[in-house]
């Protein structure tokens, strides 16, 4: 079987085996497998442990304090439940929330959601590199804003927003700032306080961790409650009920305690086969960057091919595991609004590749993905008839 | 796994083919979703150097490129005899893909036209 390199760790990467360790200590029947919540015997307590440990490895990464956590299953049940539980929560005191145009799903659908309960929903648009000026979101805010949520790195074009500006902006009018920080974690450094962050989503698979396991950070000294979103034992104070889920929550402790052990030399390496891989192929006819050039995460390239047919790239690169922007790769059966947002035209967007690099990522993955990707541009612009009358 | 056949695979790989410039057909648009370019050289009535440009999906590509290989060395007229259902059986083309077809056979009535201006009307065929 042709070896097919994976540079798609932006929708999803390989377990780290050092996680995968760490979570089979607490699958077995001697350590972890108990309920936490059963804290009348050994085998909760153990399992209790194991999820203290992990709480103290997710907000040392972040600058929290344990208790400023609530797992959940994922990125996408945090944003759900930051976004729509403060909002609900902060109803009384206006019922209007700032996004941006290139939020993930999660965010939109949430925000979504709260529109059709009568919230209304600003959605700021980005520049044409991807970034998001404060000072638009500044003009968004109105007197009944409660909520500003705005992702750290874009998903699709890797574009990072200035979180820490837009932090202080709402301190200065008393609005929650919720950050989506899926595709930041392990990347970008994370601090809750000096980017004034009050909801805070995370997830561990994107970072080498494993799939159905998140987190969302509450900053205590700004946000006493929301509104839980499911009901139940009432676990983690009743925002997030259900039994926990600790040999997940274990292994999203451990792709923590690593990250911040390795992040500095991991986010080196990667940068470097970043840049190897644009150099590879920045010079090929068509071929442009979508996104920052440098406000942008060490993982992603983002490019459009013009005078290339989409399906016909994708077909070309089938021995690359990468992703595009086109309405064929979306779950939603749309071409990407992100890319779209960007002022690209619909042919440009279809024909986009999001190659996304990891702790995995070898020199010969990102060489080999050279290779074909210039075989492919290289044959279809050929195909091209670029001289066409129409 | 993949939508297309080996059959796709196998002509959607081909080298690019030399376009003769002797007739020029062009059909299609953005919004027909393709485009098509055939060209070809005629020497006594003989097609040859028959190539094409497309900015198509990889079914509209390889069937291009079939027909392409099988104008090779044939008389003009078989521009006309491009058999679609042919075209669709052997690359297994999708029925929602017929009117992306059709800009094959359009194109090549086009070159066809082409041919009948610049040498059957002149005496020169």
């Amino acid at each position: 079987m042709t070896h097919i390199p994976y540079l798609d760790y932006a929708a999803t990467t390989p377990l780290d085996p050092r996680v995968r360790d760490r979570m089979l200590e607490c699958m077995d029947q001697t350590a972890g497998f108990g309920n936490p919540s059963s804290v009348t015997h050994e085998y909760g307590a153990r399992a209790a442990e194991v999820v203290e440990r992990a709480a103290a490895d997710v907000a040392t990464l972040i600058n929290a304090q344990p208790a400023e956590l609530v797992w959940t299953s994922g990125a996408t049940e945090s944003d759900n439940l930051a976004i729509i539980g403060a909002a609900q929560f902060r109803q009384m005191r206006g019922k209007h929330i700032v996004t941006t145009a290139i939020e993930h799903k999660a965010v939109l659908a949430s925000c979504e959601w709260l529109q059709s309960q009568g919230f209304a929903v600003t959605y700021v648009q980005p520049d044409s590199n991807g970034v998001v000026d404060p000072a638009k979101v500044a003009e968004a805010v109105q007197p009944e804003t409660t909520l500003v949520s705005v992702m750290h790195a874009n998903n699709e074009t890797g574009a990072i927003q200035d979180i820490a500006a837009m932090g202080a902006l709402c301190r200065e009018r008393d609005i929650l700032l919720h950050v989506d920080a899926a595709q930041s974690l392990g990347k970008l450094p994370l601090d809750v306080r000096a980017q004034h962050i009050d909801l805070l989503s995370l997830n561990a698979h994107k970072a080498c961790g494993p799939k159905g396991v998140g987190a969302l950070f509450l900053n205590h000294e700004r946000v006493s409650r929301i509104t839980p979103q499911l009901h139940g034992g009432g676990q983690q104070r009743g925002i997030r009920p259900g039994t926990f889920a600790v040999h997940q929550i274990a292994g999203m402790g451990e792709t923590a305690r690593l990250l911040g052990a390795e992040m500095a030399s991991e986010v080196e390496q990667v940068t470097a086969l970043r840049e190897r891989l644009w150099a590879g192929i920045r010079d090929l006819p068509g071929v442009i960057l979508n996104g920052d050039a440098e406000r942008r995460l060490c993982s992603i390239v983002n490019v459009s091919v013009a005078d290339v047919e989409g399906e016909s790239l994708r077909f070309a690169l089938a021995d690359l595991a990468v992703a595009s922007g086109s309405a064929c790769n979306s779950a939603s059966g749309e071409p990407s609004y992100v890319l779209r947002s960007l002022g690209r035209t619909d042919r440009l967007v279809e024909a986009s590749v999001r190659f996304s690099l990891g702790r995995f990522t070898t020199a010969a993955d990102v060489d080999e993905a050279i290779a074909r990707f210039r075989a492919a541009v290289e044959l279809l612009r050929a195909l091209a008839p670029v001289d066409r009358a129409s | 796994m993949s939508a297309y056949s080996a059959a796709v695979a196998d002509y959607f790989r081909c080298p690019v083919r030399e376009l003769g410039s002797g007739i020029r057909g062009e059909a299609g648009s953005d919004q027909r979703g393709a485009f098509i370019m055939l060209g070809a050289d005629v020497c006594d009535g003989i097609l040859r150097n028959v190539g094409f440009r497309a900015f198509a999906c990889p079914h509209i590509i390889a069937a291009c490129n079939r027909a392409a290989e099988q104008l090779e060395g044939a008389p003009a007229e078989a521009l006309l005899e491009i058999s679609l259902d042919d075209l669709r059986r052997q690359f297994e083309i999708p029925v929602e893909k017929t009117g992306k077809l059709l800009i094959l056979q359009d194109a090549a009535g086009a070159c066809y036209a082409d041919y009948q201006t610049r040498y059957k009307a002149s005496g020169l065929a």
